[in-house]
């Protein structure tokens, strides 16, 4: 990869980190108007940063006019012609003052092949050299650019200890833009709509909320674009912290509190999951005989070059994963996101479905190279991750069915959508799962603000509560209904396409010869996960919308400030789709998503090839086919069932005895995972201990706050050590003279031979 | 006669103690200036003649002690690498952070409760950071048990220098019966080991062969002499002392020994624990132990914390916890002298033991700032002698003094070892070095304990910046304009703990790079 050094690429995070600065040092002291610019204007200042890279990283590998293209001359085995043909044509531009001058000579691929950016088939010399060579050389447009441009800035050495050295750079590559353009574009619609929704607010809490906001995209923004596996973990940890403050924004109730704990903790686990990985890829490193690094292009390079040879690489991915569940939601760490979404306000919600959670998936999609090299007892890691994730996908599709909370189906469905992302990524389709990141940011964000001007209107987040909106707020209407449409993967609409061009990527997996019969398990649960979504979509949309008003007071469509941005992205939500069309649809394949960011995983096709189904079209024709059914067959399901009928009318709904009963009361418990975890695990290990340490947990004042259900045992084990602590010094003479004694016996009894072969096998590596 | 004809070092060698003798002559000068001062008013000159002093000597340690070899000298007294610069630094740090913090204690509108003589204070903090910059040159096991019995006895009389206080003097006695016990192991320990090794040099102990029918007693000495050491860095089950001392001190002495006495605790241990390492007076089955020691460590230490509501008692158990993680880095050392590794005598196993020297050097730095951050905010906070006894007292800080609450943030969010603070990059060093000599299972269970923490850590955090302020409670109380200097240590504080783990490389624009002393001092040692 060519990297282009530009100095203000660091500026696109400096801005809302700036911003958090002023709005938190003085926001409160000057007042609303100000925190209101500051809080608005710096992420827009950084989505036109990230624009103007996007528009120099296109044209510089692109050109910057119509006729300006890559053209190249390819002969084989015969340098001396191409070398003969490179002289002929720097005369010519050099001599010129015509569109010729613009070009840009680049011998590549062992001097076989010369590649002339800015140039076009037509120009007269080009052909005339073509029929001179005529025979020796092929000669045509280059469609793909051998080695995308990027921009980088390295800011210096954060340090160099012990041989490992890791610098504040930042690279801004064909993968990075995108996020950075979804992370500060519809960041920036977020902070506009947070504007009016926090307007009420006072100016003190007003600024604390848009500082932890431009706090918390600043460091997505480090996330998304530093170079190193360091830099991604700062912004990770970062991320995680904003979260851990909006999350318990207010702490109005204790619910929203342990919300944010329980968020905490499951994340804490996913996050030892990556240190962990860390460590063991840099072990990796050391075993291969490199450099240690943790810099993205080292760690593909060396770690990602030699696919299954590596017997750490598969518990270090695998540890990655870990820790790509716990902050993406996926079994087995989900069951903080629900939570975590239903009760703080819309905008954080809505700023964790748009960002954070995908940042799973992009940790993966960055290591691409060294996942899908990595294999454990044969098995491939990202097969696992596709398993893992059409699992995902489904099973929180079906609990979004049995929800009552408008707010709870979203999140639901989000963790069901991240797992089509995993399939994506699994199934080695990165620009696939980029892709579907990317609609997604559209249509969740439009379902998050829709539903949250629902909310507003009818001061109830239950479904059961709403109905018959639709004449009452046209605007939110329209917009929600195809948000929904391309949640749905009703076709056409973004969703549809990206959602398609994954389970694509699967069907591949499972046409392509050597390949597991389980690709053919992931590809029809996720097609049975789509029919899914669409009939959740639709029940949302019909207990929302249709039938009678159910609910209290008088709902009307809400201001133009929040309905602004609803059109906006409903827009965004209709046209994302043109992101990414079919390859049957389109001659300009290289510059849609999954084309234009294969180049970032040059590896996969190397890899792939040979096993690839030999009739990719008309396989793509059927996989369009069977989504297209699936998705209409859902959504005709849950008109035929739901409509504009009253749910006392439906059995889904009203049914308090029975099976029907039974399954909804899984669903709407999430199949019970939460209360198995916490009943099975968490609650006998307490009452163990407790029993074992004597002590009531009422003896200490604790503050409830802190104390959660998954808490207890700490608490128990805290309790034990502080039991200790009686304040005598005879006592405290005791336990050291203990110590001292059981300090030599064992190091007496560690010192028997055949004792320390045992330690040193069990504790030792 | 030349009296000075007959030492039996070279007459150089002297200035090799500026770096130890300056703070004891500022110690003097900070007696002798209180009494010329007001007795109710501010303190803030003898804040600056300990800053002078810890400068000063800062300074002759940089410029005299730097080796990259390790500089043997004062007969084999003494040996200095860049590790004990590095390690002298943070002690100087902690040292004049805690002086300026103090500097306005006991002043304020409302009734004084406090005791506290200032003179007597920055005197015998300036005496054992006397003690403790000597412990982290000491090369033979007198110098060592001088050194730390110079250290003990300052802070013995510091922990119960609000006299009239009884749960300061209470503190100090259990800290002084508890620390007499304790240098009894430790000189029992050193007489076993001199029968074992007959010599007292630190050198040639590294270097002598033990007669394999000595060696059980060499062995039971160095675990005498571990235990003595264990006991001051607080590792369980000899941490007993610390909760109730931590509690009953005057908040700035707790900081000042949380720091100091940590640090130079560690840099001795270091020391000796190379010369028995090499020596196989400390045996494999010696490294298990102290595996042990450490794992245990890192589990008291968190969950005793978990529960705590009296910041000085969280940061105490807080404390214990980072001793554990620094165990870690211990062991890692250790395992190059682990005949029984499975990679024993390899190149791959040296260059880890070295890294996690290097580590713990970085992570001891690093926690010095953070807690003495930590530290001058509940100094700051402190009315009269009344100390913040409670989280609670803390909430709403954001508030009321922002920059307060961001100090102490930025301290607690280091000692959680989050990216961007100095206790992340410590914690990153001394893990990997864990990793690196195949402690796997240790790193494993450090990690997950840091997870944990962080939960306490954050609590903190989020009493300062999300609840309402407790009428009456520290926080509440409007902050006193007066009180520059604990503002100046808080703010010296958090910015040194975010540029060492942002920028560690900007000290080389003072002539010093901490990662290089860190690197050189290991590749001294090892």
């Amino acid at each position: 990869m060519e990297a282009i050094e530009i100095w203000w690429i660091p500026l696109v995070i400096f801005a809302p980190l700036a911003g958090a600065l002023l709005n938190g040092l003085f926001g409160k002291r000057i007042g609303k108007g100000f925190v209101r610019l500051v809080g608005v204007g710096t992420p827009t200042l950084a989505f036109v940063l990230s624009l103007a890279a996007f528009f120099g990283l296109f044209y510089a590998d692109y050109g910057t006019s119509p006729r300006a293209q890559v053209v190249a001359f390819r002969a084989e085995g015969k340098p001396e012609v191409i070398r003969a043909i490179k002289a002929e044509l720097e005369r010519r531009a050099a001599g010129s003052l015509g569109p010729e001058a613009a070009w840009q000579f680049r011998i590549e691929d062992d001097g076989e092949v010369l590649r002339i950016r800015n140039a076009s088939p037509e120009d007269t010399i080009l052909r005339d050299l073509h029929t001179r060579y005529a025979g020796s050389v092929e000669f045509g447009p280059a469609h793909e650019v051998a080695s995308p441009r990027a921009y980088a800035w390295n800011l210096g050495e954060w340090f160099a200890v012990a041989g490992l050295k890791v610098d504040f750079s930042f690279t801004v590559d064909r993968l990075a833009i995108v996020l950075m353009l979804i992370v500060t574009g519809v960041g920036s619609l977020i902070h506009l709509y947070a504007t009016g929704y926090m307007g009420h607010e006072s100016p003190g809490t007003f600024a604390r909320f848009f500082t932890y906001l431009n706090l918390f995209l600043g460091a997505m923004l480090v996330l998304v674009m530093g170079s190193n596996l360091l830099l991604l973990f700062i912004g990770w940890e970062g991320v995680g912290l904003c979260s851990y403050l909006l999350i318990g924004f207010g702490y109005e109730d204790e619910d929203n509190a342990a919300c944010g704990t329980k968020a905490f903790v499951v994340n804490r686990i996913g996050d030892l999951g990556f240190v962990l990985g860390m460590f063991t890829l840099l072990v990796a490193m050391r075993g291969l005989g490199a450099e240690p690094s943790l810099d993205f292009a080292a760690l593909n390079n060396t770690l990602g070059a030699t696919p299954g040879s590596l017997p750490l690489l598969g518990p270090a991915c695998l540890l990655l994963f870990l820790g790509a569940t716990g902050k993406s939601a996926q079994i087995p760490l989900h069951l903080w996101l629900p939570d975590a979404m239903a009760g703080p306000t819309p905008v954080s919600a809505l700023i964790h479905a748009a960002t954070m959670v995908t940042a799973g998936v992009y940790m993966i999609a960055r290591l691409g190279a060294v996942f899908t090299a990595a294999t454990v007892w044969g098995v491939p890691v990202l097969g696992i991750v596709a398993m893992i994730g059409v699992l995902t996908a489904f099973f929180a599709g079906m609990a979004a069915l049995g929800q009552d909370d408008i707010k709870r189906v979203l999140a639901y469905s989000t963790i069901s959508q991240l797992g089509y992302m995993f399939v994506g990524v699994g199934s080695a389709a990165m620009g696939a799962a980029v892709f579907h990141l990317v609609t997604h940011a559209f249509f969740k964000a439009l379902l998050f603000l829709a539903a949250g001007s629902v909310i507003h209107a009818c001061h109830s987040q239950s479904m059961r509560e709403m109905g018959g909106l639709w004449r009452k707020m046209p605007a939110t209407f329209w917009t929600m209904l195809l948000g929904a449409a391309a949640l749905a993967g009703v076709p056409l609409l973004s969703g549809f396409f990206s959602k398609d061009f994954i389970l694509f990527n699967a069907l591949v997996r499972f046409n392509s010869t050597n390949s597991s019969p389980l690709w053919g398990f992931i590809y029809a649960l996720g097609v049975i996960t789509g029919l899914v979504t669409a009939v959740y979509s639709t029940r949302m949309i019909c207990l929302t919308f249709f039938g009678e008003y159910r609910g209290h007071g008088r709902p009307h469509e809400s201001p133009s400030s929040m309905v602004g941005p609803l059109v906006v992205l409903a827009i965004l939500t209709v046209l994302g789709g043109l992101l990414g069309l079919p390859k049957l649809w389109t001659h300009k394949e290289e510059l849609l998503p999954g084309e234009w960011l294969g180049p970032m995983w040059p590896f996969i096709e190397e890899r792939l090839a040979g096993n690839m189904p030999a009739d990719l079209h008309s396989l793509e024709s059927m996989g369009l086919a069977i989504g297209s059914v699936a998705a209409v067959a859902g959504v005709l399901v849950g008109v035929v069932f739901w409509g504009r009928r009253h749910p006392s009318e439906i059995a889904w709904e009203s049914r308090q005895t029975g099976a029907l009963a039974r399954a909804r009361a899984v669903l709407a418990n999430a199949w019970y995972y939460d209360l198995v975890v916490n009943k099975w695990g968490f609650q006998p290990a307490t009452k163990f201990l407790a029993g074992l340490l004597w002590r009531n947990v009422d003896d200490a004042a604790i503050d409830r706050g802190l104390v959660d259900g998954t808490g207890r045992v700490a608490v128990q084990l805290s309790l034990f050590v502080r039991s200790f602590q009686n304040g005598q010094v005879a006592r405290y003479a005791g336990y050291f003279v203990l110590g001292v004694l059981l300090l030599t016996t064992s190091v007496a009894i560690f010192s028997v031979p055949s004792v320390l072969h045992t330690v040193q096998r069990l504790l030792g590596s | 006669m030349d009296p000075l004809a007959n030492l039996p070092f070279a007459k150089g060698d002297v200035a090799l103690l500026a770096p130890i003798a300056i703070p004891a002559l500022f110690g003097l000068v900070a007696l002798l200036l209180d009494l010329a001062l007001d007795p109710r008013g501010s303190k803030t000159p003898l804040a600056l003649v300990n800053a002078l002093g810890c400068a000063l000597a800062g300074f002759a340690a940089v410029v005299l002690w730097k080796g990259d070899t390790g500089t043997v000298g004062l007969g084999g007294a003494m040996v200095a690498s860049g590790l004990s610069t590095g390690l002298a630094l943070a002690i100087l740090l902690g040292t004049t952070l805690m002086g300026f913090a103090t500097a306005h204690h006991g002043t304020g509108a409302g009734p004084v409760r406090t005791t506290l003589a200032h003179g007597e204070l920055y005197g015998l903090m300036l005496f054992g950071t006397s003690g403790m910059l000597a412990l982290v040159v000491a090369n033979d096991l007198v110098t060592f048990f001088v050194a730390i019995e110079t250290l003990s006895i300052s802070v013995y009389a510091l922990t119960g220098a609000d006299r009239r206080l009884a749960r300061s003097a209470e503190g100090a006695m259990k800290y002084f019966v508890l620390g007499a016990f304790s240098s009894g192991f430790l000189l029992y320990g050193m007489s076993l080991l001199y029968g074992a090794g007959h010599t007292l040099r630190l050198d040639q102990l590294a270097l002598s062969t033990l007669d394999p029918s000595l060696r059980p007693m060499a062995t039971t000495g160095t675990v005498l002499l571990l235990v003595g050491l264990l006991f001051k860095v607080g590792a369980v089950p000899f941490h007993a002392w610390v909760p109730d001392a931590y509690e009953g001190a005057p908040g700035v002495v707790t900081g000042y020994m949380s720091v100091g006495v940590k640090v130079a605790a560690f840099g001795g241990a270091l020391l000796v624990l190379e010369a028995v390492g090499r020596s196989g007076a400390l045996s494999t089955a010696g490294i298990w132990g102290l595996w042990a020691v450490a794992a245990i460590t890192i589990i008291a230490g968190n969950a005793g914390a978990l529960t705590q509501r009296n910041p000085r008692r969280l940061l105490a158990y807080s404390g214990i916890a980072h001793t554990g993680y620094l165990l870690v880095g211990v062991v890692a050392m250790l395992r190059c002298f682990d005949e029984y590794h499975p990679a024993a005598d390899s190149g791959d196993l040296l260059l880890a033991s070295k890294d996690a020297v290097a580590g713990v050097g970085y992570y001891l730095l690093g926690y010095a700032a953070a807690n003495a951050g930590a530290f001058a905010v509940l100094c700051h906070l402190e009315r009269g002698g009344e100390e913040v006894e409670r989280v609670s007292d803390l909430a709403g800080l954001a508030r009321t003094s922002p920059g307060a609450a961001v100090a102490m943030t930025v301290s607690l969010v280091s000692l959680a070892g989050i990216p961007g603070t100095a206790g992340f990059l410590g914690k990153l060093w001394v893990f990997r070095a864990g990793v690196g000599t195949g402690d796997v299972g240790l790193v494993v269970l450090a990690l997950l304990a840091s997870a944990v923490s962080l939960y306490y850590y954050l609590y903190v955090v989020v009493v300062m910046f999300m609840h309402e302020p407790l009428p009456g409670s520290a926080a509440a109380v409007a902050a006193e304009p007066r009180r520059w200097a604990s503002r100046l240590a808080m703010g010296a504080a958090a910015t040194a703990t975010v540029v060492l783990g942002v920028w560690p490389n900007i000290t080389r624009l003072l002539g010093v790079d901490l990662l290089e002393l860190m690197s050189d001092g290991a590749e001294a040692l090892l």
